[in-house]
């Protein structure tokens, strides 16, 4: 996994064959019993949520005793970068996710890309999104790893490698707005990466973990439709370059429990001093 | 959170029976939305419909259907329709007992209690039940998840 393969197609073809082997290892896949839309998205670092705030739900709607598998690919497409990102997943009981991600980052303006690969790990602590007062609440923990450290040692990164911990807290509040329901999500993150890792981890002069705030918040306007808002506070660490937060709008459209589509309009700040990177974000989804 | 489900239908009681002592007054906001929300099932006929729906999915469920195994399915459907009419606001007395008593030793789990939720939710929309009126019925019974699970 560590050679950076510059075709996204190629890439994913590459992942079918373990991802054949990853669903059928596991017996008796059936249509989950969790509602639809409950499972949400995919982010772009392979965990369940929203485009770019891992949720405290589990991938997938497989619920107590069962399994559930996904599989994802996203594109984010701003002014001078392009992010292609193939992901997935596998989660049991409604509690445990595990899920791997590999991102493309390919620098369209500079030239040459970054590459990033990205386990994440999810375990609900307590709660349920539908039926407690008390929010759905996750932890989760992200091993990440880049393809290769030059340009990232080069601009100040201190390593190639870091782990991102985070807690997540989701809660749906039904018929809340106009009959509609809606989900509140909130995620407090503690990370040394630089623009998600793709640019390293830590710095010269700095291995501090820092603490930032992520939120998300979506109206499901049909039983298959959300519409939402997300919000990521980013470090910004590395003297070379400014690192803004993040923030998109987002369309999800569940489909049915197996295949979901969502695109966003994503504002990335400024990326390596390419200053207000905005574009599109889409990303496809499968789940058993 | 049980205290919270309590506190609602004592509300509900007391608007409703306030409302029968004296039918001239104008209904207040809160007790029109009960009201309505029962009407917006489609009263007895469609919260009926709604429930042989729900009885039809759940007696072709293999996920589920066992725990029904040595139910009365006349009685229960009588209960069902009867505890939805109250739940809703509807104007019945529910003679069942309460969700965790009968419940008790069931050991019904979370992805049984999702089967349900998603049959009902299917049932309704059979019915043709605006989104927004499933909605306010799902935020009526998911706060019955704690005294129905897992126990
Ligand atoms: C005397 C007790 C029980 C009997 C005879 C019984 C019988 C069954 C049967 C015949 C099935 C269908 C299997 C199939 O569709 O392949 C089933 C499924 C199931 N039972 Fe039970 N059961 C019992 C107790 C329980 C208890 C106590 C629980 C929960 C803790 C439970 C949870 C489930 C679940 C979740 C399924 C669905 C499994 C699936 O969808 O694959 N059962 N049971
Ligand atoms: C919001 C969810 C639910 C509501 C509102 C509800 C409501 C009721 C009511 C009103 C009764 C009749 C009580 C009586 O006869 O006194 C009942 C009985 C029963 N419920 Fe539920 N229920 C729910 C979820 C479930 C689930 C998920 C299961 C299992 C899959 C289940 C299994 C049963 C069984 C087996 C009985 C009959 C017990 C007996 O034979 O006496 N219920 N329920």
């Amino acid at each position: 996994m560590n050679i950076a393969i510059n075709s996204f197609v190629l890439n994913y073809v590459k992942a079918l064959p373990w991802l054949c082997l990853l669903l059928g290892s596991t017996t008796a896949l059936a249509e989950g019993s969790r509602v639809v839309a409950t499972g949400g998205a995919t982010t772009i670092e392979g965990s369940a949520g929203g485009g770019i705030v891992p949720w405290a739900v589990i991938n997938g709607y497989g619920s107590s005793g069962e399994w559930s598998a996904t599989a994802m690919a996203t594109g984010v497409y701003v002014d001078d970068f392009t992010l292609k990102v193939i992901g997935a997943s596998l989660s049991f009981d409604n509690r445990f996710e595990l899920s791997v991600a590999r991102q493309t980052f390919d620098l369209d303006t500079m030239g040459g890309e970054l590459g990033q690969d990205i386990v994440g790990v999810k375990y609900k602590v307590v709660g349920e999104l539908l039926y407690t007062a008390m929010p759905q609440i996750t932890l989760g923990a992200q091993y990440k790893k880049v393809d290769d450290f030059t340009l990232p040692q080069a601009v100040g990164a201190r390593d190639d490698s870091g782990i991102d911990w985070y807690v997540a807290a989701s809660k749906i509040f039904f018929d809340a707005l106009a009959g509609r329901n809606l989900l509140l999500n909130g995620t407090v993150r503690a990370t040394k990466a630089n623009q998600t890792g793709l640019l390293g981890f830590g710095t010269q002069a700095s291995n501090d973990y820092r603490f930032v705030l992520e939120a998300s918040a979506a109206v499901l306007l049909t039983d298959n439709l959300a519409l939402g808002i997300e919000y990521r506070q980013k470090p910004n660490e590395l003297g070379f370059a400014r690192e803004d937060d993040w923030q998109d709008v987002f369309l999800a459209w569940f489909i049915n429990k197996h295949l979901s589509v969502v695109t966003a309009y994503s504002k990335l700040g400024s990326i390596a001093g390419f200053d207000d990177q905005q574009g599109w974000y889409v990303s496809i989804e499968g789940s058993l | 959170m049980s205290r919270l489900w309590i506190t609602m239908m004592a509300l509900t009681f007391v608007l409703l029976s306030s409302g029968c002592a004296d039918k001239s007054v104008q209904p207040a906001p809160l007790q029109a939305d009960t009201t309505s929300l029962y009407q917006a099932l489609g009263n007895d006929v469609g919260v009926s419909a709604i429930i042989d729906g729900l009885l039809k999915r759940i007696s072709t469920d293999t996920r589920i259907v066992h725990h029904f195994d040595a139910t009365d399915i006349a009685l229960f459907r009588e209960r069902l329709i009867e505890h939805i009419c109250w739940v809703a606001g509807g104007d019945c007395e529910y003679h069942g007992e309460s969700m965790e008593k009968t419940h008790q030793g069931l050991n019904i789990t979370q992805a049984d209690f999702d089967a349900l939720v998603g049959h009902l939710i299917a049932s309704m929309k059979e019915q043709h039940i605006p989104l927004a009126t499933r909605n306010a019925l799902l935020k009526r019974l998911a706060p019955m998840y704690s005294d129905i699970t897992y126990h």
